[in-house]
Order: structure tokens, then sequence, then C-alpha cells
């Protein structure tokens, strides 16, 4: 949340109720909700650790504006983001050692896990699939475009149950 | 007794290779009900295009039944196949398999003459399909002219002219780039929405995905199917799935 707040600040000043808007605007659907007190906690830590410096506009018959502006640090920090690489590839593969538990313990047909996991896959790509061909989507292609990433995720965990099953039915001969 | 569009029962293939034989379809039990959309996935070789040919009349069971719309197709004439054919099943096929010096609207009007609708008729349904699927501007283009997804509507709207029983696709994104795969997949379920049954053989989990059921195919054989459910809400599910971090 911190970088996408140094982000949106990279572009102007602005202040913590403008800040939601955007956010709420642009990552509603993607990202956990934010309340109010959430924003101001991170923007005040970012206060605290430089990144970012607090102005208060006092206005006449309202609360005071409190306008934040992207410091010197705040930008090297926001840079170093973007020229951090992600490294590795996005695996997160808890059903592998599943699946040779099932094969070492012999108490379960490891073809049934794998159908049965084949069968969720299929059921959250369903559910990707629809969502991605709503008529919306036309009009929102950054939304689009992080579905479609899913989907190809999802696509290559498919491809590779089917070769372990494949695995497992060669054992089996 | 629940009445299903599309039936097999046993349905079976053997092909003759050189003296040996080789069973493109095993005992081949499936049910098709009004207006679902079931995909069938599996392999290469795992019969599943063999299956949609004899679904299609397009080839003929070694034994067992087909029942489509109340009639046994495995029992008719070559001619009778025909027939069915031309009025009961539309198809779709990956390579288009359009005829490249007719106009997109001739295309289209063709197998609707052929069935036997009146000229009139047939211009009137070409005209309507057109429409439907954005494509009215294109009438008078042949398909060389037509980038890859435009053939494809080209395709689905000369294969639901005679308004079949059933669409019966054959790898329908087979070989086309992403955008223009993610079109057509927008098309059938359109079509699908507006209550036309298909049947869709593929080996790609996201055409299969689209399907509400999802039959699976090995060595000729159904071997396990499952049933997809539709999800009320979707306002939250990238939230869900992706678990972004914000930075």
């Amino acid at each position: 949340m911190k970088n996408l707040f140094l982000a949106l600040l990279a572009r102007q000043p602005t202040h913590g109720y403008e800040l939601m808007q955007m956010y709420e605007g642009m990552f509603s659907t993607v990202l956990p909700t934010l309340n109010a007190g959430q924003i101001y906690t991170t923007l005040s830590r970012m206060e605290r650790d430089g990144l970012v410096r607090k102005s208060t506009i006092v206005q006449a018959h309202r609360p005071d504006k409190r306008v934040y502006a992207l410091t010197e640090k705040g930008g090297e920090v926001l840079q170093a983001w973007f020229n951090e690489v992600l490294t590795g590839p996005r695996i997160k593969d808890n059903f592998y050692l599943k699946l040779m538990g099932a094969g070492l313990s012999g108490t379960v047909d490891p073809s049934q896990l794998i159908k049965n996991q084949r069968r969720e896959y299929l059921q959250t790509l369903h559910n990707l699939n629809t969502l991605s061909l709503e008529p919306e989507m036309t009009e929102n292609p950054s939304k689009l475009v992080l579905i479609q990433g899913a989907m190809l995720h999802l696509k290559a965990d498919l491809e590779w149950l089917d070769l372990c099953e494949e695995m497992f039915n060669e054992g089996a001969r | 007794m629940e009445t299903y569009l599309l039936e097999t029962k046993q349905l079976t293939k053997v092909y003759r290779n050189n003296g040996s034989k080789v069973h493109a379809l095993q005992e081949v039990d499936l049910a098709v009900k009004p207006g679902e959309m079931v995909a069938v996935m599996g392999p290469s070789g795992c019969g599943k295009s063999t299956l949609l040919h004899i679904l299609g009349g397009l080839d003929n069971p070694t034994s067992g039944e087909v029942h489509i719309n109340g009639q046994r197709l495995d029992k008719m004439s070559e001619a009778q196949r025909a027939v069915l054919r031309r009025k009961q099943v539309g198809f779709m096929f990956q390579a288009f398999n359009l005829i490249g010096n007719l106009s997109v609207g001739d295309n289209i009007e063709l197998p609707a003459l052929v069935a036997g609708l009146s000229v009139r008729q047939a211009r009137k349904r070409r005209d309507a399909l057109l429409e439907d699927l954005g494509i009215s501007d294109k009438s008078r283009n042949i398909p060389a002219q037509l980038s890859g997804g435009e053939r494809q509507r080209v395709a689905l709207a000369r294969a639901l002219v005679n308004q079949p029983t059933i669409l019966l696709a054959d790898e329908p994104t087979g070989n086309l780039d992403s955008k223009t795969a993610y079109e057509v997949l927008r098309l059938l379920r359109q079509t699908h929405m507006q209550g036309q049954t298909i049947l869709i053989v593929t080996n790609d989990p996201n055409v299969a995905s689209l399907a509400q059921r999802v039959v699976f195919m090995r060595d000729g054989r159904i071997i396990n199917e499952t049933i997809l459910q539709e999800r009320d809400d979707t306002k939250t599910l990238l939230v869900e799935l992706l678990n972004l971090e914000g930075g």
C-alpha cells in the first residue's frame, strides 16, 4: 500500500480523502478495501519515515485540510521499488507435497487427489472466465489483463496436473 | 425421465488399420440437455473429434446409439443423415472452413438455401445474424478481407443460420491469437445465453471452463466429468484470489 501511495503522490500533492478515492477507484476490485483509519495510519507512518510531507491548510468554515506531498526520499524509495526486479517464478505449490505424500502413504489414490484438484482449478477458471467476459471489461483493460494473467497461471496448473496424472498412470503399469 | 436433446448409448467406433483394430470410441454414454453447454476435454487422439463427427452425422459409429432430438442418427441412411446435418446441426471448426470466393453474406446464406429455405427467408436470417454478431458492414467482403476474429464470426453465423438443434464446435479458438480467442469465447457465451445448446470439443482449459459441464476423455472413454457452478458474487473474487500486496 505504501508504494502505491507514493506513486499516487508522485503525480501531485493530495489530501487524504482524495487519496482514498483514487485508491478506491483504481483498486477496489483487486485489493482489500481500506477504511479512512488505515489510510491515515499509513500516511502518518510515511510522514514519520520522511517519505511524505504534510502541510495543513486552514479553512474558515470547515475542518483543516491536510495535504500530503512526496519528499525527495519518498521519490527515491519509489524509484527503488520500480528498479527492483521480481526474482524467481511465481510458484506457490502446496499440492506437489500432498501428491507425493499420497503416493508414499498408500492410504489414498493419488489420481483421486488429482481429479479433485482439477475440478477446483477448473471451477476457479470458470469464475475468472465468466468475469473476463462481462461487458464492463471492454472499458477496463487494466482489470482484464490482470484476470487474463491469473487465467494463464491456472491453465498452466491444469496442464501440470495432466503431467502428474500421466506419471502416476505410467508407474501403475 | 429427463429429456435430452442429444444422447449416446454405448457408442463405439473401431477403425481398422493394417489388420489391427483401433478403438477410437469405447462405450461412450453422453447426454446433453436442451440449452446446456458441454465441453468434452482430452488430449489429441482421445477420441473427442471422432465423437463430434459422429454426433454431427459426418461419420458412422461401429455400434451403439445416437439420439438427436428424438431421432436415431445411427439408423439413418447417408441421405437422411445429410438432411439432418443441414437442419439440426451447426458446425464450427478451428479452420473456419469458409468458401473463399463467396462473399460473407453468401457464405452465411448458402446453408439456409441448401436446407430449402426461400431466398427471402434465408436473407432475413442472414441479416439478423450479421447484425447480431456485429459484422453487418462486412456482408459484401470476401473472407480473405477479414481478420481472424471476423472470420470466426462468419463461421458462427453460418453454423447458426438453420437454427440448429445443437451447435458443435471443434477447437473453436485453435490457432487464434489470444485477443481473437477471447472474442470467440465472448461470442460462444453470448450464443449460449440466447438459449443455444452447444457441445465443444477442446484441449484448451480456457475454452472448456466456459461450459456448464466438462466431460473428460482418455483413450476413447469418458473417464470423469465435472459440473461447474455459477458464482453469484464475482465482486470479491479477485481480491480473494490474487492476494495482491500493494507494495
